[in-house]
């Protein structure tokens, strides 16, 4: 057929700007997703606060939360902002009760590329419980080798900030 | 054994059909629909402009510029790239019964054969792309960077199997290497790129920055692989093997037809549910010890008469040859019926045959196929009298359909079909097209001649008969 | 991506709101923890961003995975398109003092593919970062290069900045607390391996598996957290030789030492199960 070349041609320039352009506006809906599940948690507790929106928003809620019980956090869940530090895309879900953390999760993890790989495989089980151990030992920052785990480390900081844990 | 020859000759003019029973005859293959290869076309074209831009939207500018960024990206798009070449080569010889109408087996295989090099290549630079980008990112050597590749990440071992494989696959495949190997030792090793692929899928959807975390494209990827997978299933094995048992074809009786030529005529069931065209072939499988494991394609030598099918086979190579000594009763499984060389090729009011030696098989079956008012002229080439095989039936066809037949016999020299004899032969060449069958060697030169003769290429038909 | 803490209300409260912010740079995350005090909110966010702004001019000009940087072009000898900054001239200064105080453990010209001062450039640019956030008036503030910090300020009344100090292969442990009086550096082989190059033999040392440095100035800090990481013992000497760096190694064996000013937390003030304490028992 004399034509084949062209009608494939015809059809890849098709597919290429087809995914082109529904690929973009799908990341930004995938992004928005994974905030979403943790929308109904952030809503029902005010002190926590929606983590993820920016910080104009936040100090609305906090005027609150400021009238509520002062040193420690309620109970509650905060999700650090989505962190995307190269290869992947982190976020932190903290669970604090009484004024203590009590669970770190991962719930959204995007990874590829090596060092977002190892990531997933090794270093975020461990950081877990590095995050708990930091928490009740009254640090405020950890010092080691460089890593991009200083991402996720990040994440719960951030979160642990906005909960006003000390 | 003590019953009368089966005679398959002419199916008797339709007068004296009626008078006699009703011979059934079993239904012409579907028409070809171009339209529907031609959107075919668009629509693998279209996957892949999409797996394209996949790998260009996989990547942000930044990642771009980081260390092993560029490298990363060129690793991903060969790797998508080959990977869906490397499906489109599956598809075109998983024998999908619309496109085979159209483009024919031979085309098929030859398109096959033209793109092989392209995903093979595409793979090998993908995965030497990828780990030296790695490395460049991990800051180490690419040795390091190899192993942990290997170790680390979820079923790399598994996708580097199947790369091997695939480039084993595609080295034996050089002309030089292939004819060294039998052609059935070839074709089984071949047949390991189904597990080859199979085992790399894996891979792609677990570690691909395309697919991680976009769910949609895992989904569409994968439906795309089962699809695929499910086609091959179905058209390569399900549809023969369906066809096989339905028809239940055994061997009834070898007739001697000339010097080294026989003729095989099978007896099967419900034959009058087989859609064959006239010029049509089918890849036979005689049950028999010693040939089981080889399918080659014959063509049929007329048109099924149900109950009975017949080929005529010209021993060359070591399986034609054990075809005279088939004992009857042997069971025959079939694949097809397969080929574009039938009267839907046909553009111009009328057609000019031309056949070598064997290669008055298709065309006595073709011939059977065009209407009474077609006035052919068929010539036919031969080296000595007796090598013209089934004379008798195709002068007879020839007659029904008030043609003209030309028996050229004699050496190259003496009885040639070139730029002078043809014309006197078809005065009017320009209104006909032209159908070869023969070897090789013949079908290029009469192809040669009509075209040097002014007959454009859609015009030319051709069935070459290869060893 | 920075977030908040509790709007202040100037009504004394007893939580003092920390601002945290997150700037990927360097091939790592820098983190900051800012008391905005009393500081306006327009120019708090233009203190942040001028420091921000240090962070990437640094990267602009020392980053050896760019090939255009000055400090690229300059290790493979390659022209200048214009005069050197002023700050290449400045970090070869402090390298060249690093290179001194630490005996010739850290030593940036002795390493492979040409002069690469990656070891202190680090923690000079956060040095850089945080004078812009004193400078602006800010009550408190740390900085943390992706494990190696600097802060001034009290992060609540009375208390000091403190940090914990990775434990190289235990999870979940700190190896030890430190209190922050100024900056603190950490360099280690567990992160990505054999990276630290001995500069008397060209190749990878090994002699610290984690090796921590705190003192006034992170950028030698910085550089002198990598000489002890890749000199241990004999690197520590020197660092106990300096006025007011002291050093903190683990070694592959896991026994540790430090040099006797460096400013351990007791573990009973740290009130956590998990904290091995100052010093474990090797494993």
């Amino acid at each position: 057929m004399k034509t084949a070349p062209w009608l494939v041609l015809a059809g890849a320039v098709a597919g290429f700007l087809g995914v082109l352009g529904f690929h973009r506006p799908a990341s930004a809906n995938a992004l928005g997703a994974a905030a979403g599940p943790t929308a109904a948690a952030r809503a029902s507790v005010p002190a926590a606060g929606p983590a993820a929106s920016a910080p104009g928003a936040r100090s609305a809620a906090t005027p609150a939360a400021s009238s509520r019980a002062p040193a420690t956090a309620a109970a509650g869940r905060a999700t650090g902002p989505i962190e995307q530090y190269g290869y992947g895309e982190l976020t932190a879900r903290v669970t604090v009760s009484a004024g203590r953390i009590t669970d770190v999760q991962l719930p959204v993890i995007r990874t590829a590329e090596q060092y977002s790989q190892q990531l997933a495989s090794q270093v975020i089980p461990l950081l877990r419980r590095e995050v708990l151990a930091a928490q009740s030992a009254n640090i405020n920052a950890v010092s080691g080798a460089t890593y991009t785990s200083q991402a996720y480390a990040l994440s719960v900081q951030a979160a642990l900030d906005k909960l006003h844990f000390k | 054994m003590s019953s009368p020859p089966v005679s398959f000759g002419v199916p008797p003019s339709s007068a004296a059909r009626n008078r006699k029973r009703k011979a059934v005859r079993a239904p012409a293959s579907p028409r070809p629909r171009p339209a529907l290869a031609r959107a075919a076309l668009v629509v693998a074209g279209a996957g892949l402009g999409a797996t394209t831009a996949l790998a260009v939207t996989s990547e942000t500018a930044s990642q771009l510029s980081a260390p092993g960024g560029l490298l990363t990206f060129a690793g991903s798009l060969t790797g998508l790239v080959g990977t869906y070449l490397a499906l489109m080569m599956v598809l075109l010889v998983s024998r999908i019964p619309f496109i085979e109408r159209v483009a024919g087996q031979d085309g098929l295989l030859r398109w096959h054969r033209a793109i092989a090099p392209w995903p093979i290549s595409l793979l090998a630079a993908h995965a030497l792309l990828l780990t030296v980008g790695y490395a460049q990112a991990a800051r180490t050597g690419v040795w390091h960077e190899t192993g942990t590749l290997l170790t680390k990440y979820p079923d790399m071992l598994t996708a580097t199997a199947g790369l091997a494989l695939m480039c084993l696959i595609g080295v034996i495949s050089y002309r030089a290497l292939r004819r060294r190997l039998r052609r059935e030792t070839w074709w089984l090793i071949h047949l390991w790129m189904y597990l080859a692929l199979a085992i790399s899928f894996a891979h792609v959807i677990v570690l691909g920055p395309s697919f991680v975390g976009h769910p949609l494209t895992q989904v569409v990827w994968s439906a795309a692989w089962a699809g695929s997978a499910g086609l091959v299933l179905c058209y390569r094995v399900g549809l023969p093997a369906v066809r096989s048992v339905r028809h239940r074809l055994t061997v009834t009786e070898v007739q001697p037809e000339g010097p080294g030529v026989v003729s095989v005529i099978c007896t099967g069931r419900h034959l009058d549910r087989l859609a064959v065209s006239g010029g049509q072939f089918f890849c036979w499988r005689f049950l028999a010890p010693g040939m089981w494991w080889q399918a080659h394609p014959y063509s049929l030598s007329a048109l099924p008469q149900p109950p009975y099918l017949r080929l005529t086979v010209k021993g060359r190579g070591d399986h034609s040859r054990s075809l005279a000594r088939l004992r009857p009763g042997t069971r025959v499984a079939i694949e097809g019926p397969y080929g574009t060389f039938t009267r839907y090729a046909q553009q111009r009011p009328r057609a000019l045959l031309v056949a070598a030696g064997i290669g008055v098989t298709a065309l006595r079956a073709l011939l059977e196929d065009l209407p009474r008012s077609a006035a052919p002229v068929v010539l036919l080439r031969a080296g000595r009298p007796e090598d013209l095989v089934l004379h008798a039936e195709v002068t007879e066809l020839v007659r029904q359909r008030r043609g003209q037949i030309h028996e050229l016999i004699g050496s190259r020299e003496q009885a040639a079909i070139d730029e002078v004899s043809l014309p006197r032969l078809v005065p009017d060449l320009k209104h006909r097209d032209v159908y070869v069958c023969g070897p090789e060697g013949f079908v290029a030169a009469i192809v040669d001649v009509a075209a040097n003769l002014g007959v454009p290429p859609d015009a030319i038909h051709h069935e070459a008969f290869a060893l | 991506m920075s977030g908040s803490g509790a709007a202040p209300s100037r009504a004394g409260l007893p939580v003092r709101p920390v601002l945290a912010h997150a700037e990927p740079v360097m091939g790592t995350v820098v983190s900051f923890a800012v008391l905005p005090g009393d500081l306006p909110e327009a120019e708090l966010w233009s203190a942040l961003d001028a420091a921000r702004a240090v962070l990437h001019r640094a990267n602009a000009v020392f980053s050896t995975w760019d090939p255009r940087s000055p400090v690229s072009r300059l290790r493979r000898g390659a022209a200048q398109p214009g005069p050197l900054p002023a700050a290449v001239a400045e970090v070869a200064a402090l390298c060249r003092a690093a290179r001194e105080a630490s005996g010739g453990w850290f030593d940036p010209w002795a390493m492979p593919g040409g002069y690469d001062p990656t070891g202190l450039v680090k923690g000079w640019a956060v040095d850089g970062a945080l004078a812009v956030l004193r400078q602006a008036g800010l009550p408190a503030a740390m900085v943390n290069g992706g494990g190696d910090l600097a802060a001034f300020g009290a992060p609540a009344p009375g208390q000091r900045w403190r940090a914990g100090i990775r434990h190289p292969w235990r999870a979940a442990a700190l190896a030890a607390i430190v209190e922050v009086r100024a900056a603190v550096a950490t360099s280690g082989t567990y992160e990505r391996g054999a990276h630290l190059i001995d500069p008397r033999t060209g190749l990878p040392g090994r002699r610290a598996v984690s090796a921590t440095v705190t003192g006034p100035s992170l950028a030698l800090a910085d550089a002198l957290a990598t000489a002890l990481a890749v000199g241990g013992d004999a690197a520590l000497e020197a660092i106990a030789a300096l006025e007011s760096y002291d050093g903190y190694l683990i070694r592959p064996d896991g026994s540790e030492t430090s040099t006797g000013g460096f400013a351990f937390v007791p573990t009973g003030q740290a009130s956590a199960s998990e904290v091995t304490g100052r010093r474990p028992a090797p494993e």
